[in-house]
């Protein structure tokens, strides 16, 4: 907890205030020496913070918005994970939405896998969720699908399996990021 | 924040963070478990 400002006892009467700087075209296309341009990421914090439920929808949407920011990439998920289960279902939900950018559902995934790190208690839910998805996965997504096996194998859910051989049945994987089907077959135990 | 919260106005304020750590960044002293 290092740089403690005084004076910025934020509370939930400041949401509306924080979100608008969060989403504010102003703010996110500031110059880059000003220090208007890092506003936003304060304002997310703060509201990850306060784990703000009023906060997930409009973070959510604002996620292509946030395409080409790098401190978002690295910082959303930590918010989210602030932010907690309440956050899962929206999140999985985002997995379903028409896609303007692959990227801003690979930033829902990272969240998702943020939050079952640090929630563990969260993680019957998600896998619950997966599986589902998993099912009848995006054929259109195929890093989405590779990040999702990422956060998989990360949780050791062997119990997907099934789920996993499926999904590279219909060839929906990209396997630049998460290796092959023999690949987390191995990572997961249940390769011979 | 447009009627200058002097909260916000702070926080535009901070400018750039530092990023020695991500363990470090919830640096506001905000009150939690609020909802």
């Amino acid at each position: 907890m290092a740089g403690l400002p005084s004076g910025l006892q934020f509370d939930l009467n400041d949401v509306d205030d924080l979100l608008a700087i969060t989403l504010s075209d102003e703010f996110n296309t500031a110059p880059g020496d000003s220090d208007q341009i890092w506003a936003p990421l304060h304002a997310w914090r703060a509201l990850g913070q306060l784990k703000v439920t009023k906060a997930i929808e409009p973070l959510i949407n604002s996620f292509d918005q946030f395409n080409d920011d790098d401190y978002a990439t690295d910082e959303l998920p930590e918010v989210f994970s602030l932010v907690g289960e309440p956050a899962v279902d929206p999140l999985v939900a985002y997995l379903y939405r028409p896609v303007v950018e692959e990227w801003s559902v690979i930033l829902a995934v990272a969240c998702l896998g943020e939050i079952v790190e640090h929630h563990p208690s969260v993680k019957p839910l998600l896998l619950d969720h997966l599986k589902n998805y998993m099912r009848s996965p995006r054929l259109d997504l195929p890093s989405v699908n590779a990040f999702i096996l990422s956060v998989i194998m990360n949780l050791q859910a062997v119990e997907l399996i099934d789920e996993i051989r499926h999904m590279f049945a219909l060839g929906c994987v990209d396997v630049g990021w998460c290796g092959d089907l023999e690949d987390v077959e191995s990572n997961l135990g249940v390769r011979g | 924040m447009k009627n200058g919260n002097p909260k916000m106005v702070g926080l535009i304020n901070r400018g750039k963070p530092g990023f020695s750590s991500r363990d470090t960044w919830p640096d506001y002293p905000v009150v939690y478990n609020l909802i």
